[in-house]
């Protein structure tokens, strides 16, 4: 991670059926973890409305770097790309990645090292991290997705129900490198089933859907 | 009572000045006439002509992907091919940081734009003006003697190092292009566009035609360098696949106009304008 910053949004809200967000209030400070639970479709909400897939109908959310500040919300795109490639970082389950690729290649990255992917990977429960993505079942998937988010760790870390999914020991592993991207510096957003373990840090619950 | 005070306002975060910016830009095959205003995706009925770009406005900043999605003849390719002025657009601008206003330059400058600042790579080695009875090496290093670099040994050892990351065995380097795979066709057409890193780079559906297993590993090898290019890059595509891949932001045009843009996700997420929600829902998962 190169710089930290915070993500702070005051009353964002969409009143979309669909994809509703009741009024959400909430600071990413750096070097925290704020877990938020809620009804699945509202945190994906919560989520994309953050990393601005989707845009709030009313509110504010700012985004904080050093002195300066960038409202994502009425940012124009091209903005919010900038920032998102300098700042953010998103785990939605889904894997962006080509499924021809190694999975400990994928997660290494053009400059990283194989094996310390690896043995994220394996820590995750990917049995065999040399394997393509593509060949991989739908759980090591979820897997390497989450690894793609956390090996190298943005500043603010959005993650859509990161222990969803998981054996037991790999969900432990993920709680221990979420709290290791914070104690690095990120500011992270973990959303969480009602059944999931308490990640630590602080702890807020969404409102239920109309 | 005591008076509230106004936090003072922290500065903006404002993005970095675009590399290119292109306004309004128009292209038309054909003579045009008073009453040439054809539907999308029509010829005018009075004088034949063909209104393949219309219109057309975007910006795409440095060490962003812009991604470009329709079906053929949507005005993809006459609009990168304007960009890359192998077609002369009828108005418009084409600001691309450095040079100024592309489409108004005179010779010099054109040849200075497009030896340096700027590279496409092209569905196919014969649109990219590859030589085929040349040896890869001497395709890359064509480039570099547009540039006026002159001296052998360096430029055969720069071209040898593109060529060899981008996966073609050094063995292969010296043999004639023709006896080269469609896929290693592609990579040389990579290591051409990058043997100067440009500031924009414009990729024409540089996957397209080949094999399925070719095609990803070209994929990944475009995947990665992106990471590195600090220009800008503009990629065309008729794959939505392709451009939710490698694309920051989407322009989705249609029979020349654009119709929707966004950002990538965004706009898979949340079509709005009926041939995007097609485009989309024609996607397989």
């Amino acid at each position: 991670m190169t710089a930290t910053a915070a993500l702070r949004a005051e009353g964002i809200a969409r009143d979309d059926r669909r994809r509703h967000l009741g009024e959400v209030s909430l600071a990413l400070e750096p070097g925290t973890v704020l877990a938020v639970r809620g009804s699945e479709r509202e945190s994906a909400t919560l989520i994309k409305t953050l990393f601005r897939t989707l845009e709030p109908d009313r509110g504010s959310l700012v985004l904080v770097a050093g002195d300066r500040e960038l409202d994502l919300a009425h940012a124009g795109d091209r903005a919010v790309a900038w920032a998102r490639r300098r700042w953010l970082g998103l785990f939605d389950g889904r894997v962006r990645e080509l499924p021809n690729r190694a999975a400990s290649r994928a997660v290494a990255g053009p400059a990283g090292e194989d094996a310390t992917a690896a043995a994220v990977l394996d820590g995750l429960g990917v049995s065999d991290p040399s394997e393509p993505v593509g060949l991989l079942g739908e759980r090591e998937r979820t897997a390497v997705a989450l690894a793609l988010a956390l090996h190298r760790p943005a500043a603010i870390l959005l993650l859509h129900r990161p222990l969803g999914g998981l054996e037991r020991e790999a969900r432990e592993r993920a709680a221990q490198l979420i709290g290791d991207a914070a104690a690095a510096g990120s500011a992270v957003l973990a959303t969480l089933a009602t059944s999931d373990e308490p990640l630590g840090g602080l702890e807020g619950e969404l409102g239920s859907a109309p | 009572m005591t008076a509230a005070v106004a936090r003072p306002a922290a500065p903006a975060l404002r993005a970095p000045a675009p590399v290119l910016a292109v306004r309004g830009l128009r292209k038309r095959y054909g003579p045009g006439c008073p009453r040439c205003s054809p539907p999308v995706g029509e010829r005018c009925e009075a004088c034949g002509s063909v209104h393949a770009v219309r219109d057309v406005s975007f910006e795409v900043g440095p060490g962003e992907v812009l991604g470009i999605v329709g079906e053929s003849g949507s005005g993809k390719t006459t609009l990168l091919r304007c960009l890359r002025l192998d077609l002369d657009a009828d108005s418009g601008t084409a600001s691309l940081e450095g040079h100024g206003d592309l489409l108004r330059l005179d010779a010099v400058g054109r040849r200075r734009a497009l030896s340096g600042s700027v590279a496409m790579v092209h569905q196919d080695d014969v649109a990219a003006g590859l030589h085929p009875q040349l040896s890869a090496g001497a395709n890359v290093a064509e480039r570099l003697l547009a540039a006026g670099e002159r001296e052998f040994a360096p430029v055969r050892e720069r071209c040898g190092r593109i060529l060899s990351r981008m996966e073609v065995g050094r063995e292969r380097h010296d043999d004639p292009l023709s006896t080269y795979s469609g896929g290693m066709r592609q990579r040389t057409q990579l290591a051409r566009a990058l043997i100067r890193p440009p500031r924009l780079l414009l990729l024409d559906e540089p996957t397209t035609g080949l094999d399925p297993s070719v095609q990803a590993t070209v994929l990944a090898l475009i995947a990665d360098l992106l990471e590195e290019v600090e220009g800008g890059t503009v990629l065309v595509s008729h794959d939505f696949d392709v451009v939710s891949l490698l694309a920051d932001r989407v322009l989705v045009m249609r029979g020349g106009a654009v119709v929707e843009e966004g950002l990538t996700d965004a706009v898979l997420e949340d079509p709005r304008h009926p041939y995007t929600r097609l485009l989309v829902a024609s996607r397989l998962r």
